[in-house]
Parts: C-alpha cells; structure tokens; sequence
C-alpha cells in the first residue's frame, strides 16, 4: 500500500546525491585537472504486491542511484610561464610515484625538489619512460620540454615524461589530491603524446552549466518533496473517510 | 547534508585566493616582489559503491562505481618567479639581477638572506648595505676616495681613485642560486630564507652557468600584472558567489525536508 512513499523516498535520497556531486563540483572548479562527476540513475523495477492483472501494470519503478561517471572532455589549458608546468592536450595522464604505488593525475603542475627531481604538487616524483624519477642539476637552467614530453635542457636530453591511458576511463577512481588509481587497470602507454610547455589544465567544470544543473536538482527536490507531502494528505484522507464510515 | 560541507570549503578556498590577489596588489610597486597563486586539489572521495564491485542478482561487474568527493582544499601558495621589469633609476648602487639569482645579505642575527632587491646604498663606513642597512656578502668596502664607481655585467665592482688613471677591483658581488626557488621561505622585508625544500645555495658571480648578470643603475620591479589580477580577483569573486548559492540551495532542500507533514 505504501510504494508510493517509498518510490519518492529512493528518488529523494538519489537527488541528494547529485546535488552532492555538483557541489563537489562547483567547489573544485578552480582545481587542475579536475574532472567533472555526474551521477547515474537506473531505473529498478520491483514487483508491485496483491495487483493481479495484465504483467506489465503490476510493475513499479523505484529511482536506483547507480555510479557516477567522470566527464572526459579536456579542461581548458591557461598559459603561465611557468617552465615546469605541463599541460597534456590529447588522451592520457602523467605517471608519478606515490606510496601507495603508481598513481595518475592530469594535472601537470610541477616543481623541482631539493635534491632536483621533478615533483607533483603533493611531492610525488614524476616517471619518466622507463619508469623512474626524472632528476634535473643545478645546471640545467633553460630547460625545454618538447610536444612529446621529451625534457631538455643546455645540457642535453634529460628523460621523456611518461603518458599512459587506460581502456576504461570510468573505471578510474579518484583518490583526492588530483591523483587518480587505476582501479586494477593495466595502463598502456601513449605512444604519440601532445603536451603543452608553460601552460596549466583546468578543470573541465563549466560552472554556468553547473549553477543551472543545481537550481533544477533543488526544483526537483522541492516536486518530489511535494508529492510526498500530497500522498501523505491523500492517505490521511483515506484513514478519516474509513474511520467516519464505520463510525 | 554534504553538499552544505562540501560548498563551504569551496568558499574558503575561494577566500584564500582573494586573499593571496589583494597580497599581490598590494605589492604591486614593491621592489622585487614575486607574484603570488593559491593553487586547490580535489579532497579525498567517498566510495559509496567500489568500481568492479559485483552487482547482486546478475554478477556482472559494474563498468564504473559510485563516488562522492568531499570538497576541495588549498594545495599550495606558489611564488611564480618570473623576472620582473627593470626600471631605471640612475643611482650607481642599484642592482637589478637579469636571470636567475638572489642577492646574499647578512642579517643582524647572523643568519643569511636572499633577496632580488638590489636597493643597495653605501653605509658611513663605505660598506655596501641594503636599505635597511644590511651588509651585501661578500662585504664590498668602497674605498672614500673613489670617484666613480661600476659594476659590470658580471658583478666586479671596479672603483676610480683620485689620481689613478685605471680603475681599481674593489669587490666581487656574488649571487645565489637554489635547485628549487619555491622553496625559499619568504620572511617580509623582501627577504628570503633558504629551507630543507630549496636546496643548499650555490653561490658563484653573476654569469657563471646557472646565474642571471648583474645591471648598475637598475632595480626590479614586482611582476605582479595588474590586469591578470584583476580578472582573476572577479573569478574568485564569482566562484565565491556560486559556492554560496549551492549553499542556500541546499538549505532549501533541506528546509523543504523539514517542512514535511
């Protein structure tokens, strides 16, 4: 009797969760290399109990909150004279090593350590090719890196910036810090990369499109709300005209 | 209620951003002031359903899980040493460095600071100082009797003396280079501290591999750009306002939840 509530309760938890993934997303909008989130929702069909009659009419529908899912689309490149801050323009990720293992960020935001190994922004070593930290000397002052990662300087060629991608970017997760785990993926290496010398990835979030997508999640709220508020008027109804008939 | 927690720390990071813009403005005319970014990373995620859990009934496993990321948080404040405008200003001690390089200067507790601020001037005693009277290592006497002073490209500071025809080297200005210039540790007064993160100095005359050269009559102004900084200040601005508006939105939902009869 009471799957009225319970569709709306399933449709009212779910649209709590995408207003939580946009504002994880508003918030990070200023973050490199951050990838926009969406939720998705399927649609799970229960059998409806005591309806006999045609099979399809004694379905009903609850909201299922299934995954998310990372938009792909590249984030805008800014220029900012930094000279070790790469931007990658095409597919793939950066490789540094964390220690918790091998981990992947778009964001390629670097800085030199003491000792002149090339770090990320948490102090992660950047991998070069073969897969060890790329290291820089105090002499390498002009340094260069190519549009396929190769990084030289005066002194001559110094490694070649490691980019992998994976078969299944939705499979990816997310570890904060702009790392990203390749959730039991093999990466395969990118054989052609384009990189981008002095500039910075955004994010890709388009705050407008994420201001709207946050109004009509509220709209939503407030329907399904609303409709819980009439079934709940609708049942009481029920209960009083019961209750004076038999009285 | 996440969101109300997670668009709260979008507007402290938006606040550090406006904070670290009014800095650089501020400093706009300060002499060897490096421009200033806040820079954000994503905060940890909470996995609601793990990628490649099993979904129940079929087995099959999910092609993506279900995640929620908790907001955002301020990674770094990072200095952006790009070499600012030399403007000329005819005194014979100002020193502006072309390239990289700091300056070495003695400090009253005997500590070493760099600095790009090459405000130099003679102290009673004929030692070079900074504007605060600090002496310039390695100390440069500059003899009473000089008439004319330079100081070339790579910081040989040669002195004519009364009744001498050639010059006379008096000193040798040395600068310092670091692996990594972030971190220096910025202590006001334009001065820098080097830090466990920024190496050992390496010190050696201007020009030497590595080391910018030295310009008499120059000092280097901030590279702060004003209108860079104006566009970001209303970005920030703006985001601010969008993190607040998730904020009364959520507020609404959740006041339309407790509305409920």
């Amino acid at each position: 009797m009471d799957s009225p509530g319970y569709i709306v309760l399933s449709r009212l938890s779910a649209q709590m969760r995408a207003s939580q993934l946009t504002a994880n997303n508003l918030a990070n909008a200023d973050t490199p290399g951050y990838r926009a989130s969406r939720p998705i929702f399927a649609e799970h069909v229960e059998r409806q109990g005591r309806v006999h009659g045609p099979l399809g009419s004694a379905n009903v529908g609850y909201t299922w909150d299934r995954a998310s899912w990372r938009e792909t689309q590249p984030g805008a490149i800014n220029q900012t004279g930094n000279p070790l801050d790469v931007a990658i323009s095409g597919p793939g990720f950066f490789v540094v090593e964390t220690p918790r293992g091998e981990r992947y960020t778009r964001a390629g935001r670097f800085a030199l350590g003491a000792d002149g190994q090339l770090l990320d922004q948490t102090g992660a070593p950047v991998l070069n090719t073969d897969s060890r930290p790329i290291a820089l000397s105090a002499n390498d002052t002009r340094i260069e890196i190519r549009g396929d990662g190769t990084i030289r300087s005066e002194n001559g060629v110094l490694g070649r910036l490691r980019i992998v991608r994976f078969a299944d970017e939705q499979a990816l997760l997310a570890e904060g810090d702009r790392h990203i785990s390749a959730g039991g993926q093999a990466p395969e290496e990118v054989a052609r990369p384009q990189v981008v010398q002095g500039a910075v990835e955004g994010s890709n979030v388009q705050s407008v499109l994420e201001m709207t997508r946050m109004m009509s999640e509220l709209r939503e709220f407030q329907f399904a709300t609303q409709f819980l508020e009439r079934e709940g008027e609708r049942q009481q109804s029920a209960v009083e005209r019961l209750l004076r008939r038999r009285s | 209620m996440r969101s109300l927690a997670i668009a709260a720390t979008g507007m402290l990071a938006q606040q550090t951003n406006v904070e670290v813009i009014s800095n650089n403005l501020a400093n706009m005319a300060t002499t060897g002031y490096k421009r200033r970014r806040a820079e954000f990373q994503d905060l940890i995620y909470q996995n609601l359903r793990r990628v490649g859990s099993q979904s129940s009934d079929t087995g099959s496993l999910l092609p993506s899980g279900a995640q929620v990321g908790l907001g955002v948080r301020t990674a770094a404040i990072y200095r952006i040493s790009e070499q600012g405008n030399l403007q000329q200003t005819e005194n014979r001690f100002d020193l502006a460095i072309r390239g990289n390089g700091y300056f070495q200067i003695q400090m009253p507790s005997g500590e070493i600071a760099y600095t790009r601020d090459g405000t130099f001037a003679l102290s009673p005693e004929g030692v070079l100082v900074t504007a605060e009277g600090f002496v310039v290592q390695p100390g440069i006497t500059i003899p009473a009797a000089a008439r004319d002073v330079t100081i070339n490209a790579s910081g040989e500071v040669m002195a004519r003396l009364d009744a001498q025809v050639a010059p006379q080297n008096v000193g040798q200005i040395q600068t310092a280079i670091f692996a990594n210039e972030g971190g220096l540790e910025a202590i006001g007064d334009n001065l820098f501290l080097a830090t466990p993160g920024s190496g050992q100095p390496q010190a050696a005359a201007p020009g030497q591999p590595g080391h910018g050269t030295v310009m008499q009559g120059f000092v280097e102004t901030s590279n702060v750009n004003t209108v860079q900084e104006i566009t970001s200040l209303i970005t920030a601005q703006r985001a601010y306002e969008m993190n607040s508006r998730v904020i009364s939105a959520s507020d609404e939902m959740l006041s339309t939840l407790t509305r409920l009869r």
